[in-house]
């Protein structure tokens, strides 16, 4: 990622970059840091440590490049190294566990397991339905989720957001959609339109 | 009395198809990381094409097609986008400030 390199702006480009390549992206951080920590207040805490971050860096981003995925990678880091230590549930992960089982035979149990999701159940479901459902995702899943179908970004940036290869992107996704289709399935049959 | 529940008949249906194809769980597997690349803008032109041309004959698949696409929609359009907090800029740019 661009932050290898090493420029030395001048003070005052120092905040026109800030301003022109991070600022817009506000929106998006704080929706991304809400969806992480659920918490608006903690959200905003986190926010302000990044734009913090990312200023005090700002020599290592190369201006043109892409800022909003420097910009999340600092907030996905913050949030894991930092902020999660402070929670009282951290919600870990065995990534090796997970990435084992996804590859194993038992797998396509899973695809068993979500079959009865009908397409117009999904179509029925509110907003908030859908957000409890992603916010019951292990943290880990949920950044895949939010990553790549709310945010857009493409597996090569989630890659580098997530410092992992292209292919633990493609399986954790994977993984993560099946789960949040099973949570989507309770929610379905809780409004009757699930199948059984 | 009660008429005839013609989504159930539809489902009856569908679950008949499904559980006629002769699609293996390694089939289906390819089918579905190949339906995720597309979904997520990461396909191929020629493995768009190929799926599409095998999702014509594939009614498993059809529906799958729709439910992850479904998905994905409400993801992007049903979970609420928070308003950022009025005077979270104005605190980022204070402490910026501050560090110079």
């Amino acid at each position: 990622m661009s932050e290898e390199l090493n420029i030395e702006y001048l003070e005052k480009d120092k905040h026109r970059v800030f301003n022109e390549e991070f600022m817009p992206y506000i929106d998006a951080m704080y929706n991304f840091a809400f969806r992480l920590t659920t918490d608006e207040d903690d959200a905003k805490d986190l926010v302000q440590d990044t734009y913090m971050k990312a200023f005090r860096f700002i020599n290592s981003f190369q201006k043109g490049t892409n800022g909003k995925a420097w910009l999340f990678r600092i907030l996905k880091n913050s949030f894991i190294n930092d902020f999660r230590k402070k929670s009282k549930e951290p919600n870990k992960v065995d990534y090796q566990e997970i990435e084992g089982f996804y590859n194993s035979e038992d797998a396509d149990v899973d695809v068993v397991a979500t079959h009865d999701l009908r397409t117009e159940s999904v179509r029925d479901l509110i907003g908030d339905e859908v957000a409890n459902a992603l916010n019951a995702l292990a943290v880990d899943f949920r950044i895949v989720i939010i990553l790549c179908d709310i945010e857009g970004f493409t597996y090569e940036e989630m890659a580098k957001i997530l410092d992992i290869p292209i292919g633990t992107v493609r399986s954790r996704l994977h993984r993560a959609r099946i789960l949040l289709k099973d949570t989507l399935k309770v929610y379905a049959k809780t409004m009757g339109y699930a199948q059984k | 009395m009660k008429t005839p529940d013609k989504s159930k008949n539809i489902e009856n249906i569908v679950e008949t198809i499904e559980n006629s194809s002769s699609n293996t769980p390694k089939d289906k597997d390819y089918c579905l990381a190949t339906l995720y690349l597309i979904l997520d803008g990461e396909a191929t032109d020629e493995q768009t094409m190929q799926f599409k041309l095998h999702l014509c004959e594939c009614f498993p698949n059809f529906n799958n097609y729709c439910l992850e696409s479904a998905v994905k929609e409400v993801l992007q359009k049903r979970i609420e986008k928070k308003s950022v907090p009025n005077d979270l800029v104005a605190n980022i740019k204070a402490k910026i400030a501050l560090e110079i």
